[in-house]
């Protein structure tokens, strides 16, 4: 094995096995919440789970070749709903398209009733 | 008056776990076994914590500092422990790499699609889609083939366990309380087993199992049906485990969230369910009709390959009965939580033997680890005065007992097949055609299976076998080399036979000894070459 091979099994691993759960380990709990210990925890077992659920989805449904381009794919996109979703919390986007929504629903059923 | 006896109780209690523990931490050094059972000592012990336990009023304990560094160090204890074996032979431990490393190999061949419909029945059974398609993502972007996935990933799973049983324990019952979960995760004799065993499926079960537990009891449900949801991708008995654990939490909480989760799961496992719904529901209605089978009959039948609970309760036994304590103080505080549930059902399926009750010995011993941590801290080191140094003292002859088995393990685990046997299967594959045979026992089929990347016969096992139980026997018994001919013309040659020569391997070689045979390698294992005509 060289060093490319070692280099490649650790970061590799890494991208896989624990970037993705990092990242949705922050949507769950805040960076104040909890300490490093249960992050790493979170960060592991969040990966195993969400990767090879979403590969195996995107498989089933649109027929996904397993390359390392769609893994690699699959992973920054994991990444990326996570940020969304932090982003989202951040600067309460959810809940001001939740509350745009419920004013909408009740204007319409007023005019509805009027 | 009451008060007096209770205070007898309580420090006749500190005096009577050392007296134990000293006496548990003999036997297993090999210096002193009395013919008592020591068993006696899991009731006996709780018994006298019991006024101390009861008196305890919510401990207002603050963070410990340095924690972080000191679950670190646990953690590469654990996984020193784990390659030390490693260290030693190249070979893994366990019957099962070979089936693992046949099940990757053959997902990663496939890439870049997942083989399901050209799975063999068998590997359906086996293995549910999630560490396969796992394993094809770190092929794919790490360049980790199955053998690095048995040498490195699964080891550091195995030690990886330090931090969500730290994580749970410390959650709920404080962070001493999760150090000392942490501690007896490292040197806990059974756990080390599960690696021996090599039963990569179960460390990551309980990963899954411990974060679910977090989960639920954080109230996060998103997590905990991502977590429900790895379970049933990735290990069925810990999956019916959780489910079972969510009943009483659901009955006595009635949060509509644990209704919205389990739904959320079944969700998000259809597509690896629906594609092997007959052989999952096969498996979960074999798991129950054994339970009414064994509650009808007591045979206890379908126990699954691990130590029995007898020795179980042997080797954990110096941690056993502080997880009794942990559990009665639950029990009579009334704090009716997941870890509670966790440990009252894992141990009804072992105790009442109801299915795979052996394999539940695996998830059972981590709700003991975490509920003897709770003993351990309420009662032996939350103590005041001179007293808190005896309960110290206690805690480190408990630890270092616990740890002897563990020893001892590590330095007597070898493979089951040696370096050299193994050479002799990648001989099979260096020196054979891609469509040749070879005949196997079942001791050595996995391996041959795994390493030889030849179709392997072997009774009762693969879909090349074509051959009923009774069959096997008589072609085992036979001496006569005519029906061994008559029993291996139902293949198509080449054709070979390995046999590894170890002490509890048997195939009887005299009926290889006519002309259809002929030794072809002959170094710490020896394999026939079979041809019909003869040579």
């Amino acid at each position: 094995m060289t060093a490319v091979d070692v280099l490649r099994l650790i970061f590799g691993g890494l991208f896989v096995l624990f970037i993705p759960g990092l990242a949705w380990s922050y949507v769950f709990f805040l960076r104040k919440n909890i300490d490093w210990i249960e992050r790493i925890a979170l960060s592991f077992g969040l990966s195993i789970a969400l990767v090879p659920l979403s590969v195996f989805w995107l498989n089933w449904l649109f027929d996904m070749k397993i390359t390392l381009l769609s893994t690699l794919l699959t992973v920054c996109g994991l990444v990326v709903i996570a940020a969304v979703l932090i982003l989202a919390r951040k600067y309460g986007w959810a809940n001001s398209t939740f509350n745009k929504l419920k004013t909408a629903f009740s204007r319409s059923q007023k005019s509805q009733n009027s | 008056m009451k008060g007096k006896i209770a205070r007898i109780v309580e420090l006749s209690y500190l005096q009577l776990v050392i007296i134990f523990l000293i006496l548990v931490l003999l036997r297993e050094l090999r210096v002193l076994d009395f013919p008592i059972y020591y068993q006696y000592f899991i009731l006996v012990l709780p018994l006298f914590a019991l006024p101390h336990l009861l008196r305890r009023e919510k401990s207002s304990e603050t963070g410990i500092r340095g924690v972080l560094i000191i679950i670190l160090i646990i953690f590469v204890f654990a996984l020193l422990l784990r390659f030390v074996p490693l260290m030693k032979s190249p070979v893994p431990l366990g019957y099962d790499p070979g089936y693992y490393r046949y099940t990757m190999d053959f997902y990663a061949s496939a890439l870049p699609q997942i083989p399901e419909a050209d799975l063999p029945t068998w590997i359906k059974e086996m293995y549910p889609q999630g560490l396969p398609v796992l394993t094809d993502l770190t092929y794919i972007v790490a360049g980790a083939d199955a053998m690095d996935n048995i040498r490195y990933l699964f080891p550091f799973l195995g030690a990886l366990l330090v931090f969500p049983i730290f994580t749970v324990t410390r959650n709920i019952f404080g962070p001493r309380a999760g150090i000392i979960a942490a501690l007896l995760y490292a040197v806990s004799y059974t756990q080390f087993e599960v690696f021996t065993y090599f039963y990569f499926k179960n460390v990551l079960g309980l990963l899954f199992l411990l974060l679910a537990i977090y989960a639920l009891d954080k109230e996060k449900y998103v997590l905990m049906t991502l977590m429900f949801a790895a379970l049933g991708i990735f290990h069925r008995p810990e999956f019916l485990l959780f489910a079972f654990i969510l009943v009483p939490c659901f009955l006595i909480n009635r949060r509509r969230e644990i209704i919205y989760a389990v739904l959320g799961t079944a969700i998000l496992i259809i597509p690896f369910w629906i594609t092997r719904w007959e052989i999952n529901w096969g498996v979960l209605s074999g798991a129950m009709e054994a339970a009414m089978t064994n509650i009808q009959t007591g045979e206890g039948l379908g126990g699954g390959t691990f130590f029995d609970f007898e020795t179980y309760t042997r080797f954990a036994i110096t941690y056993l009965p502080f997880a009794l304590i942990g559990g009665i103080y639950l029990a009579a505080k009334k704090h009716w939580n997941s870890v509670f549930f966790f440990l009252i059902i894992s141990a009804i399926i072992v105790i009442a033997q109801l299915f795979f009750f052996n394999r539940f010995i695996i998830p059972l011993d981590i709700a003991v680890i975490i509920l003897a941590a709770v003993g351990i801290d309420y009662t032996l080191l939350n103590r005041k005065h001179a007293w808190k140094v005896v309960g110290a003292v206690a805690g480190i002859l408990l630890l270092t007992t616990a740890i002897i088995p563990t020893i001892h393990s590590v330095n007597e685990s070898e493979p089951l097949i040696t370096e050299e046997q193994l050479q002799a299967v990648e001989w099979l594959k260096e020196n054979t055609g891609e469509n040749a045979y070879v005949l196997a026992t079942t001791n050595d089929a996995p391996w041959v299976l795994g390493w030889s990347d030849r179709r392997v016969i072997a009774p009762g096992l693969f879909e090349w076998d074509l051959y009923e139980k009774e069959e096997w026997d008589a072609f085992f018994s036979t001496d006569d080399p005519e029906t061994a001919k008559q029993f291996l013309e139902r293949y198509d040659d080449p054709l070979y036979i390995y046999y590894s020569v170890n002490e509890d391997n048997y195939l009887g070689l005299e009926k290889f000894e006519g002309k259809y045979f002929q030794i072809v390698y002959n170094n710490g294992a020896i394999i026939y070459q079979y041809r019909e005509g003869g040579f």
